[in-house]
Parts: structure tokens; sequence; C-alpha cells
């Protein structure tokens, strides 16, 4: 087991290097002069010339990726523009919103998803399974600052039960979002957990279970649902990524200083290096996730943890 | 002492195109003790009617009618619950597949004690002891250990044996074998055999034993049962069967086993044409069409089963089956 | 799997032709037909526009503002006094060449990138998936959103952003598909006739990769659907005025309360094109399932 964790190191590190690398090139070819950006009324030409090369903004771009990530292993991910704060502390202040939103919508679509797509598959062609599956299809097909926007009419200002904005309340706050965000999600987990779930009950060692003298329901917990979550898990590290995309729009609607609030008013702002941070923060926690993905796997599979 | 008795099973999967019958009217019965061999090509419906008396056919496929006796008691008339209280304690089932047919997620100890405890009302380390002792009756090396093991880490022969455990662990009346040597090497094979004859010895359980193969049967049977396109051909003790075999389907099989003994004959026989498709089936005799000795009654009409001699039945009209369904039988 | 399902595998494999097979199995999933008959009615709209589109879409009214449906607007005007309706339909066209021509750019891209890689492997096929690890390592809002930052807000560079956001996903696939096609007699015995890597893999790969690739296409388009609205919802998308379906919602959203029908019309619009994707990728995967399982 901890071979295997030791064994995925170097290519995560790998693909992190290259996070950085895509970003900070993608950025730094963009156009457009970020200090008089900056210093918008006293552009004085002198000035900005003597900033720029305090910034070193007129060395080669493989020089000025080389100083960021010099800086970056020590924790600097260099200024903002607009906040003239470090980076690395704004990304950290919005980072504990994010990981709430999406922590608690992981939970609604993991429990949803699972519940309904189990159902589903147990009550084959019922009207059961036909509501979980039109609920699913709805749920990957909807854009979600659309539903984001409907629900907020509908649960905050028409009937008032939960608030629409901001993180004061704490897990009333955070419902409607998580619904929200965690929907798409919970869709899909439906479906794969359906049609996982219904290829495993056709296998040998459920018909071997069922030939114990076990029940329904004793098979399914047992030996059906475990080895049917195993497609089910690698879906759900894909999946974290998409959630971060989604993060980003719910945080904008439901007005959450996450980072994926922090990257919009970046952008808006013409801010670069709070851009670049947020961007490369959010890769990362995808990559880390999926390794805590992997993990899980092969906690759930004895064949690929004793191999 | 007649323990399971089976009448006039039907089977039939449904599909789009029509009912199939799997199994079309197999009676037959066995004793405490006992091993009926079923034999027959794949597809001729041994291994539907094997899961049917575990009342384990699934969706497309249904028991349409028949009995199933066991101690006298109809099975397809039991609730759901009876049926899962007699699974895994009266009778049991091992598999064809020892690879596929253990939960790759647990251990294999556990998939052992599981039943015991199910059936047996046992606290878990009670069940564990259990398991550990079917373990060892079924002869897996260093038992302690293999119980904590994954069904990955054993090999085929092992996993058969602890399959074999699971099955025999609630000391079953019936054990069904479907094919339980099959995917084995030739050398397991004759343990796996040895096994399963010594385990019937010690505990007197009956056996349905379900094979392709003639060998496996002559060792291992008492009556023999010979399917063919879901229906019973021939019907009786091993050795009238083996010495005098009256179906030319049997016959067929017969001569079809490779003999050291038999040196000059230098070629193998092999039963001309193909099992017919289930949903294509011919007129009368299914076996018409392959076979040598086919008459014109045989393609109009379904020769009955009868007994050609004391306790030898078959289903052929050149054993004198056109009086008897003249007769009306 | 076992005896049961075998069984009743071989009864429904007595199809005629592979097409033939295809149609008949995708023409009985119901879901899927509903999807074609959306795919077909955005079709319609989004080439008929003009034709069928009742205002002009972009033609400010100042003394029509924020009508409520019915009457001359059925589905009401917004802010500017333009009609909702119009501007939906415009918006079809938007949505229509966002989700082909970025899905057609990356579907090309990834599939010769992942032919490549499955095909020549070692170091190649080393560095292009890692590359694709990369990619895939974005929240693909983000990535586009940073491309968009770079580029500037305009369809094109949705397109490009789109692009470079999607091909990795599919070389993954093609990739995976290259692996086992080339173990495969006939791809052999090319190679050993001396045929040419690049003959090979479009003669005999290729083809072989269609079905996959058809059926990731039809799942991808609405999701690039979705990404330019959600991109335009943001404001880094299209630019207005452009009758963007997701700009719609966005501009709406400050008048929910008072003006409801210019975020909810134009938020249905993309669930029901999307949904008609969906349903549609899913039944053509449905269908296909059975070729993709024998092979």
């Amino acid at each position: 087991m901890l071979r295997y964790i030791l064994s995925r190191i170097p290519v995560t590190i790998a693909i992190i290097i290259g996070i950085t690398a895509v970003t900070f090139f993608l950025l730094n070819v963009v156009p457009g002069d970020p200090v008089a950006l900056m210093m918008k009324e006293h552009i004085n030409p002198e000035t900005i010339a003597r900033v720029r090369n305090e910034m070193h903004l007129d060395d080669p771009a493989i020089v000025r990726y080389g100083r960021f990530m010099w800086g970056a292993v020590q924790g600097d991910l260099g200024r903002s523009y607009k906040l003239n704060r470090p980076v690395a502390s704004l990304i950290i202040g919005a980072l504990p919103n994010t990981l709430k939103l999406t922590a608690a919508a992981l939970l609604v679509a993991w429990v949803v998803g699972i519940v309904a797509g189990v159902l589903s598959a147990v009550k084959q062609y019922s009207a059961v399974d036909y509501g979980a599956m039109a609920f699913a299809l709805l749920g990957v097909s909807v854009p979600i600052f659309w539903s984001g926007i409907l629900l907020q009419y509908l649960f905050g200002l028409k009937l008032g039960w939960l608030p629409i904005s901001g993180m004061k309340d704490g897990l009333r706050s955070l419902a409607l979002p998580a619904i929200v965000l965690g929907w798409a999600s919970a869709a899909s987990i439906a479906r794969l957990t359906r049609s996982s779930l219904l290829e495993v009950m056709r296998t040998d060692y459920v018909r071997t279970a069922y030939a114990k003298g076990l029940r329904d329901l004793p098979v399914i917990i047992r030996h059906a649902l475990q080895n049917s979550l195993l497609p089910v898990v690698t879906v759900m590290a894909m999946q974290i990524a998409g959630m971060l995309s989604g993060s980003v729009i719910t945080e904008s609607i439901f007005g959450i200083g996450g980072i994926g609030r922090v990257s919009v008013g970046a952008i808006q702002a013409r801010d670069m290096p709070l851009l670049q941070g947020a961007v490369i923060f959010a890769a990362v926690l995808v990559v880390l996730a999926n390794l805590l993905a992997d993990l899980a796997y092969a906690f759930l599979d004895p064949r690929i943890r004793y191999d | 002492m007649t323990l399971l008795e089976v009448k006039d099973l039907k089977t039939h999967f449904f599909a789009d195109s029509g009912a199939i019958p799997a199994v079309d009217g197999v009676s037959f019965s066995l004793e405490k003790g006992k091993t009926l061999g079923v034999v027959g090509e794949s597809g001729c419906g041994k291994t539907v009617m094997s899961l049917s008396v575990m009342r384990l056919i699934a969706q497309p496929g249904k028991v349409v009618s028949g009995e199933i006796r066991l101690d006298g008691v109809d099975l397809l008339k039991l609730s759901n619950a009876e049926m899962c209280d007699l699974r895994g304690a009266d009778l049991a089932m091992i598999f064809q597949e020892p690879m596929t047919s253990l939960n790759p997620v647990h251990r294999v100890g556990a998939q052992v004690s599981e039943a015991i405890r199910l059936h047996q009302g046992l606290t878990g380390a009670q069940a564990r002891a259990k398991a550990l002792e079917m373990f060892e009756l079924v002869g897996i090396p260093d038992p302690a250990r293999r119980m904590w093991n994954y069904p990955h880490q054993l090999s085929g022969g092992l996993r058969q044996r602890v399959m074999i455990a699971m099955a025999l662990s609630c000391q079953p009346k019936l054990l069904i074998a479907d094919e339980p040597t099959t995917a084995l090497d030739v050398t397991v094979q004759a343990q796996i055999l040895d096994l399963l004859r010594e385990l019937q010895r010690k505990t007197q359980m009956a056996i349905l034993l379900i094979t392709h193969d003639l060998g496996v049967v002559a060792e291992m049977a008492d009556q023999v049962s010979v399917m063919y396109t879901g229906k019973v051909v021939e019907y009786g003790h091993v050795f009238a069967v083996f010495d005098r075999p009256l179906h030319p389907y049997t016959q067929g099989l017969y001569r079809s086993i490779p003999s050291i003994a038999d040196e000059e004959r230098k070629r193998l026989h092999a039963i001309s044409g193909v099992v017919p498709n289930l949903q294509q089936m011919p007129q009368g005799c299914s076996f018409w069409p392959r076979c040598e000795k086919a008459h014109d009654v045989c393609r109009v009409r379904r020769p009955p089963l009868v007994e050609a001699e004391p306790g030898h039945w078959v289903s052929c009209f050149l054993y004198g089956g056109e009086e008897v369904a003249a007769s009306g039988e | 799997m076992n005896h049961m399902a075998e069984l009743s595998e071989e009864l429904e494999l007595q199809g005629t032709t592979f097409l033939g097979d295809v149609w008949t199995a995708f023409r009985r999933n119901r879901l899927a037909m509903a999807g074609v008959l959306l795919v077909l009615l955005l079709l319609i709209v989004a080439v008929f526009a003009p034709w069928i589109a009742p205002h002009d879409p972009y033609k400010v009214n100042l003394t029509d503002q924020f009508l409520a449906p019915g009457g001359k607007y059925w589905l009401g005007t917004d802010m500017y006094g333009r009609d909702v309706l119009s501007r939906i339909i415009y918006g079809a066209r938007i949505s229509l060449v966002i989700g082909l021509v970025p899905t057609l750019v990356s579907t090309a891209i990834g599939t010769l990138l992942g032919m490549t890689a499955g095909y020549f492997g070692g170091r190649t096929d080393g560095l292009i998936m890692r590359l694709a690890d990369i990619v895939l390592a974005f929240p693909s809002l983000l990535l586009a959103m940073v491309v968009m930052y770079t580029l500037g807000a305009s369809l094109i560079n949705i397109f490009i952003a789109l692009s470079i956001v999607g091909w990795a996903g599919m070389a993954r696939v093609v990739r995976a598909q290259t692996l086992s096609l080339k173990e495969r007699e006939f791809v052999e015995a090319a190679r050993a006739a001396g045929v040419k890597p690049w003959v090979i893999m479009r003669r005999h790969i290729a083809p072989n990769c269609l079905p996959q690739i058809l059926i990731l296409m039809t799942l991808a388009i609405p999701g690039a659907i979705m990404s330019e609205a959600s991109l335009s919802f943001l404001g880094v998308g299209a630019a207005p005025p452009t009758a963007s379906w997701g700009l719609m919602v966005s501009n709406g959203r400050e008048y929910l309360l008072t003006a409801y029908w210019n975020s909810v019309y134009p938020g249905f619009a993309i669930l029901l094109t999307v949904l008609g994707f969906n349903f549609f990728g899913d039944g053509l995967r449905d269908a296909l399932d059975p070729f993709l399982k024998r092979q």
C-alpha cells in the first residue's frame, strides 16, 4: 500500500509542474502592460520603466517562469496587482469557503447519487427507476447558473426558507449552493451506480451469494454494492475537476468568497498574478483529489491493494 | 429413500421473439447418499435445470410448470423467504467457474463463515472456527492463513475447494455440482472428485452432478440422465446406460470418447450436425436431423420416455414408443 | 457472465447489417428519438432563424421595455425592449455553432494525437499523454477562462478556448482504442507488408475508433454549449449585444423578480438543447454497445 502511494508521487509532481508551466505561459503572453494598468493616475513613462524593471517584466519568459517557480516553492505566488497583497494569502483566505462548498456538494452528490442509483437498479423498470433516471437526465443537462438562480428565487426570495447569499448562516447558507452544485454529479453517479449494479447483479459471485441463502438486501449491500462502486469511484474522481468548474459559477451566484469567485474577480480586474495563483491552486487541488481517489479505489479493491 | 423428485419441470426464457423452452419437461428422482449424473452437450439445458432446482433462474427466464420435491416439499410452492432458508442449508450448489464465483472484495474465510452464521445462528467467532474446520475438511493446506486470503490470491483448485467448503458448511442434504471440475487441471480434477466422493460417504448427502464428461459420470454417478435440447432422452443406472446405451444420441456421445484400450479404432467418432437452435426446434424428435436411424415417424411425433428394460428409460421410437404413444399415454 | 445472460444475449444477436442493427436498436429507444427531434428542432430554428423570428433580435425599442409575455411579444421583452423569443431563436445559431466547431476541432486534434501516442508508444506517447493529463487536471471552465483572459472576449476566442480544453479527453480514449487495435491481426499484417504508419492509422485504426469517437462527440457537443453559456454568464464569453443564451440569463438575472422571462426562457432553451444532445448521445452509445463489446 505504501509502495503504491510512493509510486504515484513522481508523476504527481511532474503534472503539478506542468500545470504551473501551462498557466504561466498562457497568462504571460497577454498583451497590455500590467504596470500601466496598476497605476492609472500618474502614467509617467519613467516610473513605468522603473517598476517594470523592478518586477523583472522585461526578462525573457523562461527566466520569469524560473523566478516564479522559485518563489512558488517557498510559498510566494507573487502580489495581486489590484489588491497589492500576497496572492498566496488571498487564496488561503478563500480556500476554506471553496472546500466547504465542494465538500457539501460532494456529500449531496454521493448520498443522493448512490441511493438513487441503487433504488433504481433494484426496482428496475419501476416508477422509482424512471423517476430517478429522469431526475438524473435533468441533472446532467441543466445549466447550473440557471438552476442556481431559480432555486435562489424560489427558496430564498419566494418562500424565504434559506439564505440566498454569503456564508454567514453556516450549514443553512450551504444548503442551496450545495444542492445546485451537487445535482449534476449526483445525476451521473446515480446513472453509473445503476448500470454498474445491474451488471454486478448478473455476476457469478452474486449467484453464489444467493445460493448461500442470502436475501436480496444482504446480497446487494454485502456482495454487490462494493464491487459496483469501483467504477463509480473513478468517475467521482474525474468529477472533482468538474465540481471546481461548477463552483466558479455557484460561488458567483451565491456570493461565496471562494477560489472561483476570486478567479472571476481577478479576470474582471485584469489581475494576472491573482488569476494565475487561483487557477494553479485549483488544478493542484484536482490532482491531489485524484490521488485520494486512487487510494480509495485501492482500499475498495483488494486486487490492487495486494498486487 | 427418495430425497429429490423432479416432475415434468419446464423452464422457459422469454425473448422478444417468443418463449424458448430451455428445460422442457424433465423428470427424475434422486435418493439419499446417491449421485445422479446429468450429461449432455453444452446448451442442452443442464445448467438451467440445476438452477431451476435452486430456484435461481433470473429474468428473462422462469420456471413455468412442474414440481421439485425435496423431502416431499414442493420447492416451487415455497415463498421466497422460505426458499432462502433452504438454500445453502438443505440444498447447496457449486459452480463451474471457481475463478468468478467468489466475491473478489471479501476474504474467503468470511465468505464461508457468512453462510454458517446465516443458517446456524452462530456468533462470528464460532462461525469462523467452523469455517476453519471446513477448510481443513476440504483439504486446504495451511487453512488458518488461507482464510484471510482474497480469492485472487488462490489457485483455481483452491478456490473450488473454498466453494465446496462453503456449500458443505451447513451439511446440505443435496449438493448440486455444476461442472465442478471443467475449469480445472486434470490432476486437480481427480482430487476434487475424490474429495466430493469422500465427503458424500461421510455425510450421506445426495449429489446432482452436472457434466458433459462421461468419464466423470462413470467415476461418480449411480444414476445417469442424458439430456438433449431441454429433455431427458435416456435415464437409468450408470451400468445399464454405459453397457447398453439405447438412445442414438447416447450411443453417439459414448463413441466420441477417446479410448486407449480400443487401439484399432483410429478415428474418433463425432455426432454429425449441431444442437438445434431452441427457437427453431424441429418437429417430432428433436434429435432426428442428426440421427442415423431416424424413421418417418421421428419427424412428426415426439417419442415419449418409455421403460425399455427394468429401470432403464429411453425416449426413442426404436424401443417401442409408438404403441405407447398411440395408446395415448 | 453467467449462462442466462449469455443465452438471452445470443437470442438478441440475430441482426442483419451493422448499421441496420444500430438503427433498429436506436429507433426502439424512445428517449433517443426524442433527442433526435430536439436536435432537429434546434437545427431548423438555427438555420431558418431570420424567417422564424418574429422581430429583429438586436433592435432596441425603449418604449417596449420589460413587456410581459403575450400579445405582440410571445415571450416578452428585455431591458432594451428587444424581443426575447427572437433573441432565443438567434441564440440557437450561436449555440449550434459553438456546439459543433470546437467539438470538431478538438475531436480532430484529439484523434490525431491519441492515435499517434498509441501507435508509436514510447516517448511520443509519454509526452502527449502527460500533456493530456495536465490539461485534464484543470477545472475546464477555469482553463477556458484563462484562455479567454489572454485572448479577449469573442466568439472565435471561445472556439479556441474550448478546443484547447476539449482535445485531451478524446485523445485518451482514442489512444486506448489504438493500443488494443495495434495488436490485432489486420494491423500486424499491414505492418508486416510494410504499409506506412500514417496509412495504417488512416485505413485501419481510425475507422475502427469511429463508433467511440462518434459517441464522445455527441456527448461533447452539449458540453461545449454549456461551457459557452457558462463563460458568457460569467462575462468572459460572448460580448454584448450578442444573442447568447448564457449572456441573456446573466443579463436578466437582476430583473428576476420583476421580469422573470428574461432569464427563465433562455435558460430553458439551454436545458432543452443539452437534453436533446444527451438523449441522442446516450441512445447512440446504447445502440453501439453490442458492437463495442464484440470488439
